[in-house]
């Protein structure tokens, strides 16, 4: 089995460091520079509130959590990828990045923690390919994706990406050919697989209702044509079949 | 004579339109740009037609269109993806000559986009790339 991703931990930690490129530079149009500081926490998460964080910070209830007595984070604001953790258990393990400007020693954890999140519109954060593993078939396709500036397809490619990687860790195929992504005059991404006698993509619009998935072999691979909508669908379907076929 | 030749040529404008270091044609050199809708609705990818033995010179010296070489596509690709009747109809082609480009010529889209990119995959998939030789 490849070993495409250090670590379940890693990817989530990636994936989050993405996320903050993303949304950082919507807000501020700043490039990443420095080293990363990347800091783990456990976190008890709170439940279905909607708290405010002393009139600084709204919270929505899939990404309360709290650091010793100390409430925390907005992570849904850059990460969707919390949606996948079971946010109503006793602890989920959260990342955050050091705020490199606003770093606060005096602070508490917690509302260092809390400080990052307020000021993420200023962030100035480092380069995410730092942590991505060399094997990594994603790694190019994520630098192009961490440049977005449509926050709405980033969040909506990461998912994809985050997917696609959970499918290709699964599989049992050997060099596996990197998965690329492309911006599209319309401001559309396109994620590709691309080998020598096929091709699965992914298009990422906008629209979520308009984005889809396509798979094309030529005919050493029974010249298939496939297509379908990825808006509410699992891309399981499509990945098993190009990777069958790769196999 | 047929009014068509049997070959047309894809300049490759943007440094994506290749993947490296295979040195193949990218889906993105045959999707068109969906934010420029022909009066009917319809979507195209601007090709030169290799009419005779200069279309290929002829198409490189435009480096603006050509900048990271040329797709090299048989019509009986076209053909073939217009022929299929399991998905709705989605390209045709025409011949559209310029006053400054005898060559030129549309790879015209049709409907839904999920089709088009698909179609556009597989002309790349099936295309071959020249390479620029300056």
């Amino acid at each position: 089995m490849p070993n495409l991703f250090e670590s379940k931990e890693e990817n989530y930690k990636r994936e989050f460091i993405g996320s903050l490129y993303t949304e950082a530079s919507q807000n501020t149009g700043s490039s990443w520079q420095g080293q990363p500081e990347i800091y783990q926490f456990i976190i008890t998460t709170v439940g279905s509130v909607v708290p405010e964080r002393s009139g600084q910070l709204k919270i929505s209830k899939s990404s309360v959590g709290r650091i010793g007595s100390g409430m925390l984070t907005g992570l849904d604001v850059v990460n969707s990828h919390i949606f996948d953790f079971d946010y109503e258990s006793s602890s989920v393990t959260f990342y955050c990045a050091k705020v490199c400007d606003r770093f606060d020693k005096g602070l508490s954890e917690d509302n260092q923690v809390a400080t990052y999140v307020s000021s993420i519109g200023h962030l100035i954060l480092s380069e995410p390919s730092a942590h991505v593993p060399k094997d990594d078939p994603t790694e190019s396709a994520r630098k192009i994706i961490s440049q977005l500036s449509n926050r709405n397809i980033a969040v909506e490619a990461l998912k994809i990406f985050e997917r696609l990687q959970q499918l290709l860790t699964d599989s049992h195929i050997k060099n596996l050919p990197p998965i690329r992504s492309f911006v599209l005059e319309d401001g559309s991404v396109l994620v590709e697989l691309i080998s020598a006698h096929s091709r699965l993509g992914f298009s990422i619009e906008q629209d979520r209702h308009e984005s889809s998935w396509y798979l094309v072999t030529d005919e050493t691979q029974r010249n298939i044509r496939a297509s379908g909508d990825i808006g509410n669908d699992d891309i399981e379907l499509p990945v098993n079949w190009a990777l069958m076929l790769l196999g | 004579m047929n009014q068509y030749p049997d070959i047309c040529l894809r300049g490759l404008r943007k440094e994506d339109d290749v993947i490296t270091p295979q040195n193949v044609v990218n889906t993105t050199a045959f999707i068109p740009d969906f934010r420029i809708q022909r009066t009917d609705g319809s979507y195209e990818t601007s090709i030169n037609w290799k009419d005779d033995e200069f279309a290929i010179s002829f198409t490189m010296q435009r480096r603006n269109q050509s900048q990271y070489g040329l797709a090299a596509l048989e019509r009986v690709i076209l053909d073939e993806e217009r022929s299929w009747t399991s998905i709705p109809k989605t390209i045709e082609y025409e011949r559209k000559p310029d006053p400054e480009n005898k060559y030129h010529g549309n790879i015209v889209f049709i409907g839904n986009k999920k089709y088009i990119r698909m179609i556009a995959a597989a002309l790349a998939l099936k295309s071959k790339f020249i390479p620029r030789e300056d």
